[in-house]
């Protein structure tokens, strides 16, 4: 190699962005195999008819208007959208409120901070298997601790009305960790001045949360809902786990029909379907959140 | 700076490693062309087995027939849950075992797809078998449109589970269960029936109370929906009325049967071994189905069969190794493995099936039991029509005879598509 190549080629080595590049390769590479492809690939076998063992064969938009229409060969679309809609309302606004009222009073130079952010965050990084085992147990109808507390033998996810709101109180206990840590550090981020300045103005504790705490973290209480929502529209394992879309399909909810589909029925096309369909509602809902969601505090 | 060269070429080694192992395993497998020889060699899938002692009876049972033929048998343990995704996933690929276990309502679907070889040709053949040797239920799950897709593995059916100190005798027939059920009720603490569980699972055991009931889930001839009519509506309504005298609560309370709190209920073989291994002061018996008055006790049956897939380059030598799972003798190992019963008459003649007080039971009711309708979308008709509609009965309380009337319908549109 003359010198004036291998000069070359170490500029081009060099540059910053060559580096970057080779830094995100890894990723990159697992993006485009495991996630994009797989996603582009689905695209196409929602317009086919396929079990995976014979050939797959084009059906146009059979499978996306069977779905919406044919409420007797796919008897849970409809009802699996509204449940999983019905999930989120259990789980999300709660969720984050919760998480919003500890991370005000960890926020208050309390005593053992670290201790309550990692009690708090152990159900996020606990297998959701485990929490599912540990929760059957709590629920239990007659020996459960639940069940012992209020002193009535309730099935708890046995019966038709319990079994959904019990399910969202759970993801709220398992998602509490997170949020609380993450608006924990944007609480820590907002600068000393503001309260100082709020002080001199002669505003109390109250008025120093809503005046100041909250408009600073609206960005972050922003980003939960976004996420926490798209999250929730994809709630699948408590569901596999612990009621298997019953009782009489109270907790169906649309990513377990989603994986009845593909993985009971071997109809890759409707599952792959759906999933599409997903995607636009959580588009929409997303579109409609940064619009008429606050993101940041404006005067 | 050198330490971003030592980086990247890491990193670059890695990659071209993980590429280079990927390509070489394709390349590798399933080269060795040619026809059928004593150094054949199958692969073949099976449910991992519960116990350790079932894996080892398994690899024992390969190993030997590898010593007697010089075929290399090479076993795939799956956990079962997994089992059916991965097969697919495999078949989608071309990259199927030869050999596997599939369970009963699998092979229709998997017989029309083209992907099972047809086994007619070795039946009559030098090395056939004798059909009679064969439970005709579970022979039958193997047949598609008049051919033989493979062997029978195993069957299971379920009978009636009783609790000694709740109930002297055992009821007969379904008045005599629902008297039980007044009697051994106490609400809040005893539960009459344990209920058939929800969903899909409710739709597997509820055609061992609709055929007990002298109706049948479908036609003889297959094409139409007849559990929701006529006597099979018995089996909704006793449903209905035992369930009155058993309370959720206790129901779905954890272990409820193994603790006592439970007067009868109806399961599989499976259970003997839990209750008797976990639940010492629990006093239990078995008995048949009860049946409607003047009808027949009945079950339902399932199990796995054993399958060859079309595209196998061995198949005199997986036909041979089939045959040598079933057989008298290798019958009972593998229904002790799988945790089921022989498909083998001469198999299940064995005295441990006809002695004991529990398994002979279980045999006795073999004889009458119903396979599933052999039908393609069978599987779909029993999760989303049979078992949502059962689940409105059972937890939503919504009257039964309508339910099932409805559900016929449903179900004959899905059928007649």
């Amino acid at each position: 190699m003359s010198r004036e190549k291998l000069t070359k080629l170490k500029n081009w080595y060099a540059k910053e962005s060559t580096m970057g590049w080779v830094f995100i390769l890894p990723l990159l590479l697992y993006f485009i195999v495991f996630q994009l492809a797989p996603m582009l690939l689905s695209f196409g076998i929602s317009f086919t008819s396929w079990n995976l063992r014979s050939p797959a064969e084009f059906v146009g938009f059979e499978n996306y208007k069977n779905l919406l229409f044919d409420s007797v060969n796919y008897p849970d679309f409809w009802p699996s959208l509204w449940i999983t809609l019905k999930y989120i309302v259990f789980s999300l606004p709660g969720g984050i409120f919760i998480a919003l009222v500890l991370a005000a009073m960890l926020n208050a130079n309390v005593k053992g901070e670290g201790f309550f952010k990692t009690a708090y965050y152990i159900p996020n990084i606990t297998a959701m298997v485990a929490v599912a085992a540990m929760w059957i147990f709590l629920l239990d109808p007659k020996y459960g601790l639940v069940s012992q507390l209020f002193d009535i033998d309730q099935s708890w996810l046995g019966s038709k009305s319990t079994a959904l709101p019990t399910l969202g109180i759970m993801a709220i206990w398992s998602a509490l960790g997170y949020n609380v840590l993450i608006l924990l550090t944007t609480m820590k981020g907002i600068p000393d001045e503001l309260y100082e300045s709020a002080t001199i103005d002669g505003a109390n504790a109250w008025q120093k949360f809503t005046k100041v705490t909250l408009p600073m973290i609206q960005p972050t209480i922003f980003f939960l809902i976004v996420t926490g929502l798209i999250a929730a529209f994809q709630v699948f394992d408590q569901m596999y786990l612990m009621t298997g879309g019953g009782p009489d399909g109270a907790t169906q909810t649309y990513m377990l029909s989603l994986y009845n589909h593909a993985f009971r029925y071997f109809e890759m096309g409707t599952a792959s379907a759906m999933s599409y369909i997903l995607l636009i509602i959580i588009l929409i809902i997303t579109w409609v959140n940064f619009k008429f969601i606050p993101q940041r505090f404006d005067d | 700076m050198k330490k971003q060269y030592l980086f990247s070429i890491i990193l670059v080694l890695v990659l071209v490693l993980i590429t280079a192992c990927s390509s070489s395993e394709n390349s590798s497998s399933k080269s060795s062309a040619g026809g059928d020889t004593k150094d054949a060699s199958l692969d073949f899938w099976v449910y991992e087995p519960e116990s350790i002692e079932g894996k080892n009876k398994l690899k024992d049972l390969a190993k030997k027939y590898e010593e007697e033929t010089g075929t290399e048998i090479k076993l795939t343990f799956i956990p079962k849950d997994d089992f059916n995704t991965k097969l697919n996933g495999t078949i989608a690929v071309g990259n199927n075992p030869d050999i596997s276990y599939l369970d009963q309502p699998l092979v229709p679907q998997f017989a029309k797809d083209g992907v099972l070889l047809n086994v007619d040709q070795y039946v009559e053949g030098e090395n056939g078998i004798n059909r009679d040797d064969y439970f005709d239920g579970a022979f039958n799950s193997v047949i598609v449109d008049e051919k033989l897709y493979g062997l029978p593995l195993n069957q299971s059916t379920v009978v009636l589970f009783y609790n000694k100190d709740l109930v002297e005798d055992p009821p007969e027939t379904f008045e005599e269960w629902i008297d039980m059920a007044k009697e051994v009720y106490q609400k809040g603490e005893i539960a009459a029936f344990e209920g058939i569980g929800d969903g899909g699972y409710a739709a597997w055991l509820y055609p061992a109370l609709v055929h007990s009931a002298g109706g049948s889930m479908v036609n003889d001839d297959e094409t139409k929906a007849t559990f929701g009519e006529g006597k099979a509506l018995e089996a909704a309504k006793l449903l209905d009325e035992l369930l009155k005298y058993s309370d959720q609560s206790v129901r779905d309370t954890q272990n409820a049967f193994g603790n006592g709190l439970i007067a009868t209920k109806i399961s599989g073989a499976w259970d003997i071994d839990n209750y008797k291994n976990n639940f010492s002061d629990l006093d239990f018996g078995v008995s048949l189905i009860p049946y409607k008055e003047g009808e027949k006790s009945h079950s339902n049956l399932g199990g796995d069969d054993i399958v060859i897939y079309e595209n196998t380059e061995y198949p005199d030598a997986s036909w041979d190794f089939i045959k040598y799972l079933t057989n008298d003798e290798n019958a009972i190992t593998m229904s002790e493995i799988t945790g089921n019963f022989p498909v083998n008459v001469n198999a299940a003649a064995d005295s441990r099936y006809k002695e004991d007080e529990n398994l002979s039971v279980f045999s006795k009711q073999i004889e009458t039991a119903v396979a599933r309708p052999r039908i393609t979308e069978w599987l779909k008709i029993n999760d989303e029509v049979v078992g949502s509609s059962l689940d409105k009965v059972i937890i939503s309380g919504e009257d039964p005879v309508k339910v099932m009337k409805k559900a016929q319908e449903d179900a004959n549109v899905i059928m007649s598509k």
